[in-house]
């Protein structure tokens, strides 16, 4: 699997592919958005970013050439934090209304680190998704919860009537698989 | 079979972290199962990774979709918009609709038609069908009832007025004579009632444009044999001394088996070519692709005007390219006349080279060196012999108009404008104006320039001696009305295209003769107080001289200024003493290291004895075009320099190479750059730098696609480059960083450890963003660099790492970028932190350069205005603007004109109106001008157009250009907020109540998907909305009722307030803005 499914970028390079833009869409606009708001972004320029971002990739993507997810990566954070860095500036513009100013936005620094965490969160949900079908169903359950610190492992496998065994297992199966997928991505 | 040794704890929290291999998790598995030791060290274990803070946290932005709704409905709408993004239609302001309009405005002037296969009649002609439609006419094939006979009947648009009626009927009447295979026979020319027409030969085939849209190329021979008849064409036309002005493709047609060639439309280009309406847009027929360049800049045209046409025609052939290409009418226009193209042979080897060569004599830019006669033409390609040079008369010898030298000359015209030279060449094409140019020998008097009793202008010689002004009846004056100087004529008429020549002659001997008697005391006092100023100020000068020689550069430029700034005297120094000031100004700044400032300096002196110094100057700041210029001056005063010829061909060498090195986003700009730096070595070392515009060229793409190495991609474009420019090209080296400034690297040495895209892990580390490179490194960089996105780079990076420390250093900078035009850059520096430093700083360069820099330094003193000055200085300085207001606005006109740049003048006003609202009153436009602004604004995707708008919009609230283009606004169709939706909301509660937005705002309104954006709506609609919304408001508050029960106040709100003003609005005015 792939971050960005390959296939997926490049079905949008077929300017009209509605459904795959609608999917593009889904996955990275809640991404952008929610990292927009935490850099202290308010609702309405977050989606005014994740907007302005959209627009730049839809005239920009049937034209670039898609190689590895990394290119890909690389470029939307570009982009976005081009936009960002945008958006704050015309924020601190002491134009009509100047309590569109006031509000407290994160360094830079610490924006951009955030982007990367929530980026490889992103992923990681991304292959979660894909991976959660080589599990059993009450396994699956189990390991959500145990990698969230829900409950113990013991707790676990009182209450989904599996093993503890199950669990650990399940985990260091889950991770490793991650690690596979995700390796030059993550560490 | 459980293993005999339990596995070491740090196994098991590798296993735990999924970084065994899957034998040993096998292993482990059917162990660990087993064994309840291995159990409690796992419990004890505290595994901490990657994945598990990953995972922990996922939660949490899970929590942070409470929202989830909100953000669902925000999907929904992005998702609209990319869909209306995809499916704009690329073309909306296209043709067809204006074809339609322009056959309606013909057919509906028809006499009625007798039976179904008729469209109406003319005259004795039978409209049958639609042929095609141009700027000029539509052309229908009729049928002449007396005859029997099919014809094409050319009917002139009536709205083009009487005058080119006239003119129509008179070139085709005169095209009428010709008669030739290859040019289409004309009939019969008459009017009747509104409509002039012409009756031609009707032909079956199609258009040469037809064509080449089809096959974009023709072969060799193809072209020989069309271009031969086209030339037959032409030559039997010019015998009868007519010239047809509008060759081009369009205008060839090609007979069914592709063997014929017929000329259509001769003259008719003319005909039309005066009247406003058609050149509204700039050109003729919309296209100037194929102009030479004496028709292009208005020049007398002869045949040979239509035998360059032919050459760009064969070009175009040839090469399936265009030989001056550009994205707009200006830069083709532009291109047309300062580049030489690639000869056809060099982009396509099969093309013969006599053909290629007689392309390139056509292409001739001087037209005395052209081709004397289309039968030279038609020999040359029967015989396959290029054709002989023609030689050059006397007459009319401009050597600035040799080939080449339009690059220079165009750079003239620019300096010239800030008091460089005294002749200015300035070409303009805007066909509604023309120009007033002053000759007079004394720079210190000033032109107005008065039209209805209004002053319009001043024109100060000094600076520029040519203005470009609107059409129409103007009065001159000299400004200073005691002056003992004349001025005549006193009245003039300025038309299109046209100069007229204003002389001012000073009564040099009644001034200077001692015995005229003074009228007054005080022309002596002035006359005493010039001398002895000039003395104060030689004495000046000799001890800033003594300064600067004794090391002190910085006392003797404060010296100077000082002494300056403290009296009227720069008003009075004579131009030889400002000569001398102006030097040690440069040699001071030079010695302190400004560089910037001491190159104004430099180039205020323009052509002087000090050409050597500043061509070394120039050399040692790497600016290669300007240093040749001097260079070269210097050579040509004195050819047997030897010294000076080699510095001269060092530094064109130089220059030839440095721009070629930097093509940007791959092969579609590196020819553009070949086509632009015509004389430069094919062979050169190309540098393409794929990150700086995020690589999306043919060469990013090939790496990225194919996954090879950086060495292997360079190997990779240049064979790409190499075939695709038929040429060979020797090396391709990719730069490494973003954007990537050729000044990085050193020597010109390529770095090469790493491909365009930042490093995964590393690239989030602050110093990582800006390269690791620290203040004084950005700073460095900034001064050298040129490319003003990269100058942005340089300065965003500055703006970050900006502190006590080196704040003063930030200010100069910002100074600095306002002198060199990048005034984005200028603001992303100020609006840190607005220091008052940097306040002083801009006044005092305001003052420094009123003279001759007013118009730049203008600008950055608005944009510090804008920058909330401190409360005394903001009075102070919004008079100083006020006063000055109207002429920065003029300067960036007259710089745009200068530089032939409309799209910059555009651009700086549209950042005025933009960023300074509060100056727009300074800027007294006019109705009509805003109209004009407004009219350049309808574009979908660009923001800083619409906040521009908007702010014109606040400022002028009535203007239906506005209004029109705030109802099609991107804010309106994407919905946008934050920044520029404010706005919005401030220009429509501003423009009123408007019938036309409300119905809009409306229509839209009930498409909303979601509560979310309804928001500014409701406010509009509350400040200005009438009953017919109230009806929409109760629908929508029954959705809201459904799904959002709590988010009624606004829409309740508005509702109230429309229903109050209604009910009262027949006898109390509420004031809309003190409502809210």
């Amino acid at each position: 699997m792939t971050t960005t499914a390959t296939s997926l970028l490049l079905r949008l390079r077929e300017p009209t592919d509605k459904t795959a833009w609608a999917r593009f869409v889904q996955i990275y606009g809640p991404l952008i958005y929610r990292w927009a708001k935490r850099t202290g972004l308010s609702s309405d320029d977050s989606a005014d970013l994740v907007q302005d971002v959209l627009t730049v990739l839809v005239c920009k993507l049937p034209t670039f050439e898609y190689d590895r997810q990394r290119s890909f990566r690389a470029w939307l954070k570009t982009v976005t934090m081009n936009k960002w860095r945008e958006s704050i500036r015309k924020k601190s513009l002491p134009m009509a209304d100047s309590s569109a100013g006031d509000v407290a936005v994160l360094p830079e620094q610490q924006a951009t680190d955030y982007w990367d965490l929530d980026y490889k969160k992103h992923l990681v949900q991304q292959a979660m998704d894909l991976v959660q079908y080589d599990f059993q169903p009450a396994t699956w359950q189990a390991l959500k919860k145990y990698l969230a610190a829900e409950a113990t492992a013991d707790e676990l496998a009182a209450e989904f009537g599996i093993s503890v065994w199950t669990i650990y297992s399940a985990k260091s199966r889950l991770i490793k698989r991650l690690r596979d997928e995700l390796a030059d991505l993550l560490d | 079979m459980a293993p005999s040794t339990c596995p070491k704890p740090n196994e098991l929290a590798e296993f735990l972290c999924g970084r065994l291999t899957d034998d040993r998790v096998c292993e482990l598995e059917s162990h660990l199962s087993e064994c309840d030791a291995c159990g409690d060290t796992i419990r004890a274990l505290n595994v901490e990774d990657t994945f598990a803070n990953l995972f922990a946290e996922q939660s949490d932005s899970a929590d942070a979709d409470q929202d989830q709704g909100e953000l669902a409905s925000l999907v929904r709408d992005w998702e609209a918009i990319i869909e209306e993004q995809l499916h704009e239609p690329p073309d909306r302001y296209a043709q067809p609709k204006d074809a339609q309009q322009r056959a309606y405005e013909v057919e509906s002037r028809l006499a009625p038609a007798q039976d179904e296969t008729e469209i109406g009649r003319l005259a004795n002609y039978r409209i049958l069908r639609l042929l095609g439609t141009g700027g000029m006419g539509v052309v229908y094939l009729a049928e002449d009832m007396q005859l029997r006979r099919p014809v094409a009947l050319k009917i002139l648009r009536p709205s083009l007025g009487e005058a080119a009626q006239q003119r129509f009927l008179q070139e085709a009447r005169a095209a009428a004579a010709i008669e030739h295979d290859h040019v289409i026979t004309i009939y019969h020319v008459g009017s009747e009632g509104p409509l002039a027409f012409l009756a031609m030969q009707y032909l079956h085939g199609e258009t040469l444009e037809k064509r080449l849209h089809r096959d974009n190329q023709l072969s060799a021979d193809e072209v020989i044999a069309v271009a031969s008849q086209i030339a037959e064409g032409l030559a039997a036309a010019h015998e009868k001394h007519l010239i047809h002005r509008d060759i081009k493709p369009a205008n060839i047609l090609i007979s069914d088996d592709g063997k014929r060639a017929t000329i259509l439309d001769f003259g008719l280009a003319y005909a039309v070519d005066d009247n406003p309406e058609l050149t509204e847009t700039g050109m003729v027929a919309g296209t100037p692709a194929y102009m030479s360049p004496e028709q292009a800049r208005g020049q007398l045209m002869d045949e040979r005007t239509d035998l360059f046409s032919l050459g760009t025609l064969m070009y175009r052939c040839l090469t399936g390219q265009m030989p001056f290409p550009g994205k707009n009418a200006l830069a083709v226009i532009r291109s047309i006349q300062c580049d030489t193209p690639m000869s056809p042979r060099q982009i396509d080897l099969r093309i013969p080279r006599f053909l290629s060569d007689t392309v390139m004599d056509l292409l001739e830019k001087d037209i005395r060196l052209r081709p004397e006669k289309a039968s030279i033409i038609v020999e040359s390609l029967r015989t396959g012999r290029r054709p002989a040079r023609a030689v050059a008369d006397n007459r009319s010898l401009d050597p600035s108009a040799a080939n080449g030298n339009f690059r220079h000359r165009i750079w003239i015209a620019a300096l010239a404008f800030f008091g460089l030279f005294g002749a200015a060449a300035i070409y303009t094409i805007q066909t509604d104006r023309g120009q007033i140019i002053v000759k007079t020998d004394d720079p210190q008097i000033q032109v107005e320039v008065l039209k209805a009793g209004e002053l319009v202008r001043i024109i100060d010689p000094s600076t520029d001696d040519t203005v470009t002004i609107q059409s129409g009846e103007y009065q001159v004056r000299l400004k200073d009305s005691a002056s003992q100087a004349t001025i005549s004529p006193q009245k003039l008429t300025i038309r299109r295209n046209d100069a007229q020549v204003v002389t001012v002659e000073q009564e040099i001997e009644a001034a200077s003769a001692d015995d005229v008697v003074s009228d007054g005391i005080d022309d002596d006092l002035q006359k005493n107080g010039a001398s002895e100023s000039e003395a104060e100020l030689n004495r000046i000068l000799h001890e800033a001289i003594a300064l600067r020689e004794a090391g002190k550069p910085a006392e003797a430029i404060k010296l100077l200024s000082h002494q300056l700034a403290s009296s009227e005297m720069g008003e009075e120094i004579g131009p030889e003493v400002g000569r001398k000031l102006k030097l040690e100004y440069a040699r001071a700044y030079r010695m302190l290291g400004e560089y910037d400032i001491a190159e104004l300096y430099y180039q205020g002196l323009g052509n002087g004895p000090e050409a050597l110094e500043i061509a070394r100057f120039y050399e040692e700041r790497q600016q290669f075009e300007r240093s040749f210029d001097q260079y070269n001056r210097v050579f040509l005063a004195d050819p047997t320099n030897e010294e000076v010829r080699k510095a001269r061909d060092r530094v064109r060498k130089l220059a030839e190479t440095e721009e070629p090195q930097r093509i940007f986003g791959g092969i579609e700009i590196s020819l553009s750059v070949l086509n632009a730096l015509p004389n430069a070595p094919i062979d050169g070392i190309y540098r393409v730098e794929p990150g700086g515009t995020l690589a999306l060229g043919v060469a990013y793409g090939r790496v990225n696609v194919e996954g090879l190495t950086l060495q292997e991609a360079e190997t990779a474009v240049r064979d790409h480059l190499s075939e695709y420019l038929q040429a060979p090209v020797v090396q391709v080296t990719f730069a490494a960083n973003r954007r990537q400034s050729p000044l990085d690297a050193k020597d010109g040495s390529p770095e090469t450890e790493t491909f365009a895209t930042p490093n995964d892990s590393s690239d989030t580390s602050h110093e990582s963003l800006y390269d690791g490179k620290t203040f004084d490194e950005w700073h460095a960089l900034l001064k050298r660099e040129k490319h003003p996105e990269r100058q942005n780079d340089c300065l965003v990076a500055l703006r970050s790492l900006t502190n006590e420390s080196n704040r003063g250093q930030a200010t100069e900078t910002v100074l600095q970028m306002a002198k060199r035009e990048n005034f984005n850059a200028a603001i992303s520096l100020v609006s840190k932190d607005r220091p008052e430093s940097v306040v002083d700083a801009m006044m005092q360069q305001f003052e420094r350069v009123k003279a001759n820099e007013v118009g730049r330094s203008g600008l950055a003193v608005i944009f510090a205005y804008w920058t909330n000055l401190p409360p005394d200085l903001s009075n102070e300085w919004t008079q100083l603007l006020s006063k000055h207001g109207r002429y920065f606005w003029d300067s960036i006109e007259t710089i745009g004109q200068a530089n032939n740049d409309p799209d910059w003048t555009l651009e700086k006003q549209l950042i005025l109106c933009q960023y300074v609202p509060p100056m727009l009153d300074a800027f007294t436009l006019t109705d009509s001008e805003i109209a004009k602004l407004a009219s350049e604004l309808h574009s979908k995707d660009d923001a800083r157009k619409m906040d521009a708008a908007v702010a014109l919009a606040n400022h002028a609230p009535k203007l239906p250009a506005l209004i029109a283009v705030l109802k099609e606004s991107t804010y309106f169709e994407s919905q946008r907020k934050g920044f520029g939706g404010k706005n919005y909301v401030k220009a429509v509660i501003a423009i009123g109540a408007n019938a036309d937005i409300q119905a809009a705002i409306l229509e839209r309104f009930e498409s909303l998907p979601a509560w979310t954006r309804a928001h500014r709506f409701l406010v509009i609609l509350g400040e200005v909305g009438t009953a017919e919304a109230i009806p929409v408001l109760d629908s929508y508050l029954e959705t809201l009722k459904k799904h959002l029960p709590d988010e009624n106040d606004l829409v309740k709100l508005a509702r109230e307030t429309i229903k109050a003003r209604e009910s009262h609005k027949d006898y109390i005015d509420v004031p809309s803005q003190q409502r809210r």
